[in-house]
């Protein structure tokens, strides 16, 4: 589903990225950890398209109904059109957008892209409702401008919520756990656990395990420096949790 | 304009038995000039009284039609007069005497010439109905309208007054307001100017007791529109709310000028102004907190937020204070900028594109103001203009 090799990106001429590599299958989990500074947010960044990221080498391909794209060559919101998704660390805030617009404006871009009829206010409403479901979310959400006023939960189960309405087939999911309290972290989880499938791809980007241990990954990585240096599978999130990162990074 | 020059043009619009008061009236009242503080920043140059070529006049019975608002009594006027044959049978006005406004109130020579000039002067009053629109229309130089307006005890009174201009004209308007104890008045206001038309409002409105004064504005067209309002919180948990957006394009200039005035201990006063600017238009924003020394427990929140779309665009920004009380929490700001990368990055994420988002996030922009009217009909209409001249602006990340 996701091939990258030996990409390399930076931001304002400072090189963030040193040469990742690291393939995804579809039904896969993985987890991305490491400490602070290491490229984990850069990484996602670069994934979903963020303009202000350079990617200086290498390539990212992904592959979507049985075709391959070269994903660097993608805007973000093609990117996002191709069922890529990024849950935001620091989900931004939208005054004046309501979240039910800006959820049923994103979803209708991803069907207008894929040729499928777009849902009107009602049917759309039906929906969304359904999915709000899944994060346990209070339907008076749905008509507040975006994030705004939310608390940090709040905040983070709407990024599952917009998950949820998008169906993509990878998602990023960048630090969902920070902020959240044992009841929300657990609400969150197990709405992404719904929401995998055989079909479709997680990587989560986390400092802790204590996420892990609700969303159990496939395979545990250690990003220090801008480069990957470790692979594990969830014993080595434990093993981090132990003994922290000194051990590793030399 | 030297004073002379304009007591010259002028003299065809004051009945000759009012020109002795005016005189003498207006005789310590300054030009509206540069030299001015509260007009520093508002080109005076295009005041002019003498007579000017007219683009059209105005369809009346199908213009009225076209904006009024359901449910709501119409009081309509034009170029001063109002005109009983298209406003509603419960909205009475009684005639005035310039005397019986607040003469120490007056600002310049301008406001002076509004109520000694042939435009009427009414006190409005409203009968059984507690919803009011005032829809002025200005063909002509000479449009000048006073009127006041008493709310009384615990009575929740939505007024909604709309401007509609032709090109090449001026018009000028005094109104007071009196809201008694308890006492709410939701006001509403809109705009319709052709460019080179020119509107001066000069508000005043007295607060007792717990009264609420709110009020939310919109200007979307490329005239020139000078709306001064001064605010009084005369009593106790008086309230004042007041919002305003302003979508300037071509030469079109806005000159908020708002005293609120916290003459008494624990009111509160909130201004948020936002705007987005396209071409050589300009905004002023020039707002005054005062709090008098008895004021204790004044809260008072003032903001101006401005975003620029040309380089040539102009906003000048005055959020102000002057605080004599030592027990209160006043805050005060302006923002300039474009839109934000991160916030159009967040739209494209989840799969819509960078000129959808751009525009999306300008309809949150202008809707934080919008949102604000509480009359569904009139929060559409405030909408629908936005949506139908920002059609003509053309979105972009513009970074300062």
């Amino acid at each position: 589903m996701l091939e990258i090799k030996d990409l390399h990106a930076s931001i304002e001429g400072k090189e963030i990225l040193k040469g990742i590599n690291l393939s995804v299958k579809p039904g896969e989990v993985h987890a991305i950890m490491g400490p602070n500074g290491s490229g984990k947010s850069t990484l996602s960044k670069v994934l979903a398209g963020h303009p202000s990221y350079e990617v200086d080498s290498g390539s990212v391909s992904y592959e979507v109904n049985f075709k391959n794209e070269d994903l660097l060559e993608l805007d973000a919101h093609e990117r996002a059109q191709k069922g890529i998704f990024l849950a935001f660390q620091y989900p931004i805030e939208l005054p004046g957008v309501s979240n039910f617009e800006f959820l049923k404006t994103s979803f209708n871009e991803i069907c207008k892209s894929q040729g499928v009829d777009e849902l009107d206010d009602e049917a759309f409403d039906k929906f969304v409702r359904e999915k709000m479901k899944i994060v346990e979310m209070r339907d008076e959400f749905l008509h507040r401008p975006v994030n705004q006023g939310f608390s940090g939960g709040e905040k983070k189960r709407n990024e599952i919520l917009q998950m949820a309405v998008l169906n993509p087939h990878l998602s990023i999911l960048d630090e969902t756990d920070s902020g959240l309290d044992i009841d929300a972290l657990r609400v969150i989880s197990e709405g992404v656990n719904k929401l995998k499938k055989s079909s479709n791809a997680i990587i989560l980007i986390t400092h802790y395990q204590r996420l892990l241990d609700y969303i159990k990954p496939d395979y545990v990585h250690v990003l220090s420096g801008g480069q990957i240096i470790r692979t594990g599978d969830s014993g080595l999130a434990k093993e981090l949790e132990d003994k922290g990162y000194d051990w590793i990074v030399s | 304009m030297k004073t002379e020059e304009f007591l010259e043009q002028i003299k065809s619009y004051i009945p000759a038995d009012q020109m002795g008061s005016f005189l003498s009236q207006s005789e310590t009242l300054p030009m509206p000039s540069r030299k001015l503080e509260s007009w520093k920043y508002f080109p005076t140059k295009f005041l002019s009284f003498e007579k000017q070529e007219k683009s059209k006049s105005f369809d009346l019975a199908k213009e009225v039609s076209r904006l009024q608002a359901s449910g709501m009594e119409v009081l309509v006027t034009k170029n001063g007069q109002i005109q009983k044959d298209l406003s509603t049978d419960k909205v009475q006005s009684t005639n005035l005497k310039a005397s019986d406004f607040s003469l120490e109130n007056l600002e310049t020579k301008l406001d002076a010439l509004s109520i000694y000039s042939e435009g009427q002067k009414v006190a409005v009053e409203m009968q059984d109905s507690k919803s009011l629109q005032i829809i002025h229309f200005i063909d002509s130089d000479k449009s000048f309208f006073n009127f006041k307006l008493s709310i009384e005890e615990a009575t929740e009174v939505e007024l909604y007054e709309n401007f509609v201009a032709a090109a090449n004209v001026q018009a000028h308007f005094v109104s007071e307001v009196e809201l008694a104890k308890d006492a709410k008045l939701k006001y509403y206001s809109q705009s319709e100017l052709s460019s080179s038309s020119q509107v001066y409002t000069h508000s005043i409105v007295n607060l007792k007791e717990a009264a609420l004064f709110k009020s939310v504005v919109s200007d979307t067209d490329p005239g020139k529109f000078r709306r001064k309002v001064k605010v009084n919180l005369d009593g106790e948990a008086a309230h004042a709310d007041m919002k305003a957006f302003y979508l300037l394009n071509e030469e079109a200039i806005v000159n908020h000028k708002i005293d609120v005035n916290h003459n008494v201990p624990n009111a509160t006063s909130e201004q948020l102004y936002k705007g987005i600017l396209d071409g050589e238009s300009k905004a002023i924003f020039d707002g005054l907190v005062y709090v008098a020394k008895q004021a204790m427990g004044t809260d008072s929140q003032q903001l101006n937020k401005s975003m620029l779309f040309a380089d040539s665009a102009e906003v000048i920004t005055r959020p102000q204070l002057e605080i004599y009380a030592d027990d209160v929490a006043c805050a005060h700001g302006a923002t300039l900028g474009g839109f934000n990368r991160d916030e159009v990055f967040y739209f494209q994420s989840r799969a819509i594109p960078e000129d959808v988002a751009l525009r999306m996030l300008a309809v949150g922009y202008a809707e934080e103001i919008f949102q604000e009217v509480e009359n569904k009909e009139i929060h559409k209409d405030f909408l629908d203009q936005f949506l139908d001249r920002f059609t003509q602006y053309k979105v972009d990340i513009h970074e300062l």
